[in-house]
């Protein structure tokens, strides 16, 4: 790979201004460390397969501009979870939906705390004033041994 | 000491070594950081990102296929996750190679320390850049820089573009360098 060689020193003083206006803040770096002790072994995953609201498709952007909720889908082998997100004023409401039907005992985790509600025997639940950011579910299972939980998602 | 291999950090973070995912982190924390910024997302935003993005891989440690992918897997899910905060703040994702001459008219607003006049010309100069040029220069002067596949993954762009879109960055950072460098009156090159 050649390069001009003032290419070269102008990345050489890029690098130093980048590093004194904008370096990571040692609490972003803290948090990235931190995010180990969320490393779970003895639950399935359920990977986001799904999210209207990313992408280009048509249906995102009519989500998008009709403000309408947001549609997340997580698969787990043998078992799928959808959760709409909706605004309400600063938090998040979720309401989600089990399938196949099942009663559960369901915790939306977050950084930062904890909400446990219940999914009933068709397998709905609902939790209101979620906390903005980064979340995860945590999904026991009536009559089930092995536990899943989703993937982070941030809302 | 030798330096661990990225598939031996994994491996002992995936059996539950913290010194191992602490390493990971100080290795790539940094071009998660520069991607979020470099497509210009606030402080708080790119905060959000990382989070997300290294809880990301907290998930997938004992599941990724190729150890050797995970610093384009790593800005793959910061990209992703960083369209998903410009959607949600109404702001525009780029597409195509078009964008390249389109200036972004948003220098980079925070208030900075800077040493010298002509460290700020190139901060300010940086921050009028498109936005691709600036995720694309701020990750290649990361502590660990990326290789071109990797800088690939950050922009979504083919690896093949990405050494011809380096050069333009390059050249259209110059330019506009220059630019403020003689309304400021000050007409050295400062490559002493």
């Amino acid at each position: 790979m050649t390069i001009e060689p003032t290419f070269d020193s102008l990345l050489d003083e890029l690098r130093r201004v980048v590093d004194q206006a904008d370096p990571i803040p040692d609490a972003v770096i803290r948090a990235a460390k931190e995010s180990f002790v969320w490393r779970t072994i003895d639950a399935d995953l359920a990977a986001l397969v799904n999210d209207s609201a990313a992408g280009d498709t048509a249906a995102a952007v009519a989500v998008r501009a009709s403000g309408a909720a947001r549609l997340l889908t997580f698969q787990a082998p043998g078992v799928e979870v959808e959760v709409e997100v909706g605004e309400t004023g600063r938090g998040r409401r979720l309401t989600g939906q089990l399938v196949p039907v099942s009663s559960a005992r369901v915790t939306i985790r977050s950084m930062t705390g904890a909400v446990d509600v219940v999914a009933d025997e068709f397998g709905r639940f609902s939790a209101d004033a979620v906390p903005a950011g980064t979340v995860r579910l945590e999904i026991e299972r009536d009559g089930s041994t092995s536990p899943v939980v989703t993937s982070w998602v941030s809302i | 000491m030798s330096e661990r291999t990225t598939a031996d950090l994994l491996g002992a973070a995936a059996a539950g070594d913290r010194g191992a995912w602490d390493t990971l982190v100080e290795r790539h924390a940094r071009l998660v950081w520069s991607i979020a910024r470099g497509y210009g997302l606030s402080a708080a935003d790119a905060a959000d990102v990382s989070q997300t993005a290294w809880l990301r891989l907290v998930e997938h440690v004992g599941r990724l296929r190729d150890p050797q992918g995970l610093v384009a897997w790593l800005a793959t899910t910061t990209r992703h996750e960083c369209f998903r905060v410009m959607r949600r703040t109404g702001r525009e994702v780029f597409a195509g190679e078009g964008d390249l001459d389109v200036e972004t008219g948003d220098p980079t607003p925070e208030t900075v320390v800077l040493d010298s006049e002509r460290d700020r010309l190139l901060w300010a100069a940086l921050g009028e850049l498109p936005q691709r040029c600036q995720v694309l220069l701020r990750a290649m002067v990361c502590a660990e820089p990326p290789s071109y596949q990797e800088l690939a993954a950050a922009l979504g762009m083919p690896v093949g573009s990405i050494g011809p879109t380096r050069s333009r960055c390059l050249d259209q950072l110059k330019k506009r360098l220059r630019v403020r460098e003689v309304a400021v009156g000050n007409t050295e090159t400062g490559e002493t």
